[in-house]
Order: C-alpha cells, then structure tokens, then sequence
C-alpha cells in the first residue's frame, strides 16, 4: 500500500522531472554528474516533502531546493569535496529517447554556453529557458526584478550571439 | 540554427529527463530514512549511556565532586552533538522561504561553524573533559597514596591532549583542504548576488 507521501512525490516527479533534469545539465554538462545531481535533487525533495506547507508555489519550492542543491553540488564538484547526501546505488537509468545528431550537437552548444556563464547567471538562464516570469525568477535567486531584467537582456545576447556565431560576427 | 530566444528556448525544452524506476528509488530512500534515524537515535543515546555507564561503574554518585564530574560531563557530549548538528550542511527546511541569498548564507554560516568548532569549541570541549576526569579522580581516587593519585591525574590530561592534539590536526587539515575552498566559492557566489 502506497502512502499519501509517496504518491505526492511520484506526481511531483512526473511533472518536474524535466524540468530538474535540465537544470542538472545546465549546471553540470557531464550527464553522469547531471545524473547524480538529479537523484540528488529528488532525495532532498523527497525528505523535505513533508515540510511543505503551502506558502509558496510547490514549483518555486522544488525550484529552491534544485538550485540550491545544484550551487552546492557544483561548488563541491569543484573542489572535489566530500557527498553529503546518500545516493542511493543500482538505479536504473535510462537515455529518454534518441535524440538525432543535430539536435544532440546543438543542445551540446546550447549547455557549452551557458556553462561559460558564472553561476548566478546560470540560474538566471535556465530559469529564463523554463519560461519563468522575472518575479518568480528574483524570487528563487534573491536578488530584484529590475537587476533580473538587466540580467535578462544580456544573457538573451549573449546565448543568441553564442548559438548563432556567424549571423553576430564572431 | 536558433536564431532568437524563442528557438532556444524550444531547443532547451526538447531535453527530457533519463527514466529511471521512481518507484526503486522511494524504497531505497525510505531504507535510508530508517538508516539515518537509526544512527541519529544512536548519537542522542550516547550521553546517557555514557552517563549510566559512569554512574554505575564508578563510585561517582556517592560524591558530591563525582556529580559535578557526571554533569560537566554530560553537558560537554550534549554541547558538542548539539554544534555538530548545527553545522551539518543541505539542511532545507525552510525552502519555501529561502531564496538563493539567504540559502548562501546560512550555508556559508554553517562551515564557518565547522572551522570554529574545531578551532574553538573543541579545544574548550577537550578542557571540559580533562577538568570533568580530573574532578572524578578526586573523588574516585582519595583512598589511594598520593603519588598514584597525582601520576593518575597527569596520566589522564595528558592522555586527553595528545588525542584531542591528533584529532585536532586531522580534522583541521580536512577543514583547510574541503570546506574551505568551499566557503571561497560560495562567498563569491554571494557577493555576485549582491553586487
């Protein structure tokens, strides 16, 4: 018999999964790392599930504790410290779906360029690429709407201009 | 080739997550859970474990010094599973209203702590330990000559500085070498939310 929890959470996979996964690779291009970056992900929303209480979109709370991980994550990966967080082993992982050369080669690109951003603005682009307003966007990072829009508006240039070399003159 | 925002937006949507047994994963972190609680409850035990151990082993509840030693001790396990538990890091609980600010914050508050414990508070820890076996001594130890008793005594403080002095060194050399380059890092990720 499930529990309410565990129903709770395979709903809130279902629908974020994506979502997470994407933000694993746009913090760690490696799809090893970005794999154990997202099970991390999802045991902290999982253990913290029942602290939930409402006060803010589930979206932007799972959106929270994604990012939050991913910073620490990647700040550990950097510095090859140690994993505070137990992943569980023998998962089994499997590719979605094939995705053609091409489009692999320019999602290649695309995570190339946003991986050259520092990490704020990494945030800040993948949140953008989500479709996420700028409230919601200075919600999760913390810093004000006027600076995201700022924010915005360069990192919209400078993806453009880094997916498109030839149209910008580089 | 994306040649505006939208096209890439289209292109960064057409990843989809790996597929994974979502159901294996639950089962694997509830025996987790059940793991973690069990060692938790293991650390909270430790104090009055150790506290009946020494309260039935040791003539010290007969004296009013042996009770003083009882409650310094305890009070020194108590103080240090409490700062150890303060500064264990991922802790995110109040995410609804945490932004990335405020998590960089705490968890830059929370290492710094790790370097404090073992800079400071341990070394207070290791001098709490020594006065608390000292003052047992006196006690446990009055029917015997006085040079055992003294030799007992030096015996036992030194013994507790060279392990606090080992354990100290190897702590502090892992507190340089993981944590802080880490407090770095997140301190620039910091100010760049700020700036």
């Amino acid at each position: 018999m499930r529990t309410q929890k565990e129903k709770d959470f395979e709903a809130l996979y279902l629908s974020h999964k994506d979502k997470i996964y994407r933000l694993c690779l746009g913090f760690v291009r490696d799809k090893e790392l970005a794999n154990d970056l997202f099970q991390e992900i999802l045991i902290k929303i999982w253990r913290h599930l029942d602290s939930f209480k409402g006060e803010s979109e589930i979206s932007t709370w799972i959106y929270r504790i994604a990012y939050n991980t991913a910073l620490t994550f990647s700040t550990r990966e950097k510095k090859q410290g140690e994993k505070k967080v137990e992943i569980p082993d023998n998962l089994n992982l499997t590719e979605p779906e094939n995705l053609s050369q091409e489009l692999e080669n320019r999602l290649q690109q695309l995570y190339q360029a946003i991986s050259e951003l520092n990490e704020l603005d990494r945030i800040i682009a993948t949140l953008l690429l989500e479709g996420n307003a700028y409230k919601v966007i200075a919600e999760i990072s913390g810093i004000s709407e006027n600076y995201v829009a700022v924010k915005v508006n360069r990192i919209k240039a400078l993806l453009t201009q880094k997916l498109n070399p030839q149209t910008h003159g580089n | 080739m994306e040649t505006n925002f939208n096209d890439i937006q289209q292109l960064w949507k057409s990843q989809k997550a790996v597929n994974f047994d979502i159901s294996g994963l639950i089962q694997q972190m509830k025996a987790t859970e059940k793991k973690q609680k069990t060692e938790w409850i293991i650390g909270i035990a430790c104090v009055p474990i150790t506290i009946s151990i020494l309260v039935y082993a040791l003539p010290l509840k007969d004296s009013p010094l042996g009770i003083i030693t009882l409650l310094i001790i305890s009070f020194g396990m108590s103080w240090v599973i409490w700062l150890n538990s303060k500064s264990l890091l991922g802790q995110v609980e109040n995410a609804e209203r945490y932004n990335q600010r405020d998590y960089l914050q705490e968890q830059i508050q929370k290492l710094k702590l790790r370097g404090k414990i073992i800079q400071k508070h341990m070394i207070t820890y290791g001098v709490i330990l020594a006065l608390a076996i000292n003052l047992g001594y006196l006690a446990v130890l009055a029917p015997l000559s006085l040079q055992v008793r003294i030799g007992a005594h030096v015996g036992a403080t030194l013994f507790i500085a060279v392990i606090m002095w080992f354990t100290l060194r190897k702590k502090s050399k892992k507190f340089e070498t993981e944590s802080r380059p880490m407090i770095r890092q997140l301190e620039k990720l910091l100010e760049e939310l700020k700036n």
